[in-house]
């Protein structure tokens, strides 16, 4: 047993084929260098790959769940937990974050994280109730959405407080962007794990933990107020509290043009208020809900009592399905959004994808490059027609008719008809809702971020808005719209990012990285400065990238496609980011070889990976 | 005419700016603005006594304004945006937004946000406007 504090030293080993339950050590020496989430995730799959590279939805491929260090303990925030794998989107590394409460509900069970191994014959589920581990049968669950699902096991266990990770139809149908579901309505959603999830017969994971207790000094129990009172005062977790994700909505579009319109073509959408959270918050919300521990409650929840779009208590939509659904699709019809996104999260699909693919057809229809033939009939395929976006979730999640090839992605669905350009993807994965137009240092992010274009792996928006970091060298902010001399915030923030991934907690809890540090330190009972945030950042982020060379990833796939460089009327002021200076400034600041990607060899030595 | 800021004399300027031809762009923007501020200016090392100015906007027009001392009574207003004089400078001579000053926690904000994050654009049009005024600081 280790002896770490935010860490319980065990993780469990579950292989389907062989219906075998292990518990192991936690390897503590690589915990302490990667601490954990994604990081330590990604340490585990590059050991599995060290032996064998397989196709992501192949029996032999693994699926990560792992805590870190902070989850589940007495701090705000800490609710994270990351699923780890190889993306059958995308093809290379793939990493899905979620909020919610199964994370720590498994650190209270005992275990830091779960490696789920080959496929099982039949549709099963994964108990956990502390020591007591089985793989028991699901054929009751399969087929259902996710709601049913989740409400059907708790019923069937006679108890609702297990914690429930599970996937819907598009997980069992293997769609390439179907998410994993957890807590109700939170995803973890990008880079389609809840595929793989799907080819292992594997429906759910369900846990529940005794062990609330963490053996901490009395000293994590005051920086964590400090922290607290600090972020509690800050504007952005105001405008979280108040007004959810969504409530950057109007900034996004008036101030910024950082929200992409009608598939990233159009620079101004000025129904956009109709959908904001500011006006979620006067119509449809009823309440807020937080992940554990979460001060802040960013999420929403909504109720239409009446009419077309009769809903339940739910979850509301976040910023990025309200670009994915609203802006993207030019859809202002709130309640339709907020109807869109429920069935999104039933059927267990990523929001950000399923927005991008539904995009990318509509403006494939509206060019008059796809056949009719390919199309359902008497469907209406304009640009702001909610009815087109309702049915093809569903058509996508059960792979039926153009659904099936809607399953793919954006970028299959846009080479398909011979219009790559068209998707809005970078390494195959769609961009989230965040503009490089708007915010030029998010070009750099997407093209050099592990798992494709992602606004969780680096989020200069923020940064280039004037978040900064001072003891973390992520100050001395430049004009939103500057490439050079941007190098150095760039990178820094994408290794912070890595960390928050790995520790885990959420991206919204920014006080001071001396305070983080602190937290982290007494965590994993190791003196650590706020320089070692990015230290471990960095190195991370450089495993992830020996990964993804392993599994392709080549640097020539480090461009964007011209449909996000269309020059813009608008707030982003025509601004088009010159890429090509932010890769080879980021390359020289990185020490990574521009050719290949590959760190160099001394960079390697530096960051303790010479092994690798 | 460069006037002194903070003083009686610049918000009155201000208040005319904003309702002239060039104040064209805010009172478009601000069309459907209703709602009055404070604009507190805290001390710092280049200011020595706070001030607030009150400020009332409608619908396009900046209908009355007034300048306050630090210690006399001011009106009870639907918003309050506060920060230091030197961040006011920052903010007058374009150097941050208004919101970006609130993200960066150098102003704050007291009222409905749902209410101004609707309004950015006239936000962003106000200090635009504000670059207007011929300024003196101290």
């Amino acid at each position: 047993m280790v002896l770490i504090s935010g860490y319980r030293g065990k993780i469990l080993r579950i292989n389907l084929t062989e219906r075998e339950v292990k518990t192991e050590p936690l390897d503590e020496e690589n915990a302490r260098k990667f601490v954990g989430g994604s990081g330590l995730g990604a340490y585990y799959y590059y050991k599995f790959i060290e032996q064998k590279v397989v196709e992501a939805l192949s029996p032999e491929n693994i699926l990560i769940f792992f805590t870190g260090p902070l989850t589940g303990l007495p701090t705000a925030c800490a609710g994270r937990f990351s699923i780890c794998s190889r993306s059958p989107l995308t093809g290379i590394w793939g990493e899905a974050n979620s909020g919610g409460k199964f994370g720590p509900e498994l650190k209270f069970a005992g275990y830091d994280g779960i490696i789920v191994e080959g496929k099982s014959e039949n549709p099963v589920y994964v108990y956990i109730n502390d020591e007591k581990v089985e793989i028991r049968d699901a054929k009751d669950y399969w087929g259902m959405e996710v709601f049913e699902s989740q409400e059907k096991i708790l019923r069937d266990l006679e108890d609702d407080t297990f914690k429930i990770a599970c996937i819907g139809p598009a997980g069992e149908n293997l769609v390439k962007f179907a998410s994993i579901m957890n807590d109700g309505a939170r995803a973890a959603g990008r880079t389609g794990l809840g595929a793989v999830m799907g080819s292992k017969m594997l429906k759910a994971i369900v846990v529940k933990g005794s062990n609330k207790h963490f053996s901490l000094p009395e000293e994590f129990k005051e920086v964590s107020q400090e922290a607290q009172d600090i972020i509690m005062n800050d504007f952005s977790t105001e405008l979280s509290h108040d007004l959810g994700t969504a409530g950057y909505v109007d900034l996004a579009v008036d101030m910024y043009g950082d929200l992409p319109i009608r598939n990233w073509s159009q620079g101004t959408y000025e129904n956009a208020f109709k959908i904001s959270g500011a006006t979620m918050s006067e119509t449809i919300l009823v309440g807020r809900k937080a992940c554990y521990r979460c001060p802040i409650a960013c999420g929403r929840e909504v109720e239409i009592p009446e009419g077309k779009y009769k809903l339940p208590k739910t979850k509301g939509p976040e910023y990025e399905t309200i670009g994915a659904f609203g802006t993207n699709l030019l859809i202002d019809d709130l309640e339709a959004l907020a109807y869109a996104n429920y069935m999104a999260n039933s059927y267990g699909i990523d929001t950000i994808s399923a927005g991008a693919t539904i995009g990318v057809l509509l403006d494939l229809v509206s060019k008059n490059v796809i056949p009719k033939g390919d199309l359902l009939d008497k469907l209406d395929y304009s640009f702001g027609n909610p009815e087109i976006l309702i049915k093809l979730l569903r058509i996508i999640s059960y792979r039926e008719g153009i659904g099936n090839l809607l399953a793919e992605g954006s970028k299959k669905l846009a080479e398909h008809y011979n219009q790559p350009d068209v998707s809005p993807q970078i390494a195959g994965l769609e961009a989230p809702y965040h503009d490089p137009r708007a915010f030029s240092g998010m070009a750099v992010q997407y093209l050099t971020s592990p798992r494709g274009a992602c606004h969780v792996n680096g989020d200069a928006y923020l940064v280039l808005q004037g978040m900064t970091f001072p003891e973390l060298g992520i100050d001395d902010i430049p004009n939103r719209f500057e490439n050079k001399g941007i190098a150095k915030q760039m990178a820094n923030i994408q290794s912070y990012r890595q960390l928050y991934n790995a520790m885990t907690i959420c991206q919204f809890y920014n006080p001071p990285a001396t305070l983080v540090a602190k937290l982290l330190g007494m965590a994993m009972r190791e003196d650590i400065v706020p320089e070692d945030l990015i230290l471990l950042g960095e190195r991370i982020f450089a495993l992830k990238r020996l990964l993804n060379l392993k599994l392709g990833w080549k640097t020539e796939w480090e461009k964007i496609p011209s449909v996000m460089l269309q020059k813009l009327e608008g707030p982003t002021e025509g601004n088009i980011p010159d890429y090509e200076t932010q890769l080879k400034e980021w390359y020289i600041y990185r020490n990574y070889d521009r050719n290949t990607g590959e760190p160099k060899t001394d960079e390697l030595k530096r960051l303790e990976l010479l092994s690798f | 005419m460069a006037y002194k800021f903070p003083s009686k004399e610049w918000i009155e300027s201000y208040k005319d700016t904003l309702n002239s031809e060039k104040g064209k762009s805010w009172q478009e923007a601000a069309k459907t603005w209703e709602g009055d501020f404070l604009f507190v200016i805290e001390p710092d090392e280049k200011l020595k006594k706070g001030h607030t100015f009150y400020i009332d906007l409608w619908h396009g027009e900046c209908r009355n304004v007034g300048s306050f001392e630090e210690g006399e009574k001011v009106p009870e207003t639907e918003f309050e945006y506060k920060g230091t004089y030197s961040n006011w400078f920052k903010l007058i001579n374009g150097e941050i937004d208004p919101i970006k000053g609130l993200l960066t926690r150098k102003f704050t904000l007291k009222g409905n946000k749902a209410k101004v994050m609707r309004a950015t654009k006239a936000a962003k049009e106000l200090v635009n406007t504000a670059q207007k005024v011929e300024t003196e600081f101290f």
